[in-house]
């Protein structure tokens, strides 16, 4: 992964793995949005969560939109 | 119920390049009440749209699209995930968001989809369509006529909201 790629999001990520155990038990299975150290809201669906992202912040913007959950899943690509 | 064919019945052709087919990529389609929205188009920016070759690619579990074709669109990012590749390569992936169409194919237009950034070598391809993408599909890989199929129940453009 590019170097520019690790740095977009990284603070977002921080502010989720700061609240990440908390949120499991409010918020289990629901997606968060987050951009800077803003916390938008939760919604169910991860496309409920972007178009909520995407009318708070625009639509050329990174933001993170999150599931909460206790593992990060893993991607197989072969 | 829509049908696609591939375009060449080539035993040879799908052998040696796989199930191919073209899809034009772009930012994502939100709907609102008053129809849909997307981003201004601003080169480099985001808002463009980009047509790539695409292999069908039934070992991927989610939509892959190379660095390139996603800075050329210039998709936003929404996450980072795990990665495991061939090889036993572990790697963290950029998680973007984006729209995919067919435009040779009656296939319905994925407004939201999230794909997974990550370098496809040796490959003349610029994204895979994981499995992700296939369940919304039938699928049927004829080696011996050099044929794939693809099944599609219709789906409606969109749905008014209420």
């Amino acid at each position: 992964m590019a170097a520019t790629e690790q740095t977009r999001l990284a603070g977002e990520l921080e502010v989720y793995a700061l609240h990440k155990s908390a949120w499991l038990k409010g918020h289990p299975g629901q997606y968060v949005v987050i951009k800077g150290d803003a916390v938008l809201n939760f919604y169910p669906t991860f496309e409920a969560a972007y178009q909520a992202g995407a009318g708070a912040w625009g639509l050329n913007t990174d933001f993170l939109v999150k599931q909460i959950v206790e593992h990060e899943p893993v991607f197989f690509v072969f | 119920m829509a049908t696609c064919r591939s375009a060449k019945r080539d035993p040879r052709d799908l052998l040696v390049y796989g199930p191919r087919l073209e899809i034009e990529v772009g930012p994502p389609i939100l709907r609102t009440a008053k129809g849909p929205i997307q981003p201004v188009p601003v080169p480099g920016v985001g808002g463009t749209f980009s047509r790539m070759p695409a292999l069908i690619d039934t070992g991927a579990g989610r939509t892959v699209l190379t660095p390139a074709a996603v800075a050329r669109v210039g998709l936003r990012q929404v996450d980072v995930t795990r990665l495991a590749r061939a090889g036993g390569i572990n790697e963290d992936a950029g998680v973007y968001v984006a729209s995919i169409q067919f435009p040779r194919y009656k296939l319905a237009t994925i407004e939201v989809a999230k794909v997974i950034c990550c370098e496809l070598p040796e490959q003349p391809i610029q994204c895979l369509i994981g499995r992700d993408i296939l369940s919304r599909w039938g699928f049927n890989y004829d080696g011996r006529t050099g044929e794939w199929i693809i099944d599609e129940e219709d789906l409606a453009a969109w749905v008014d909201p209420i």
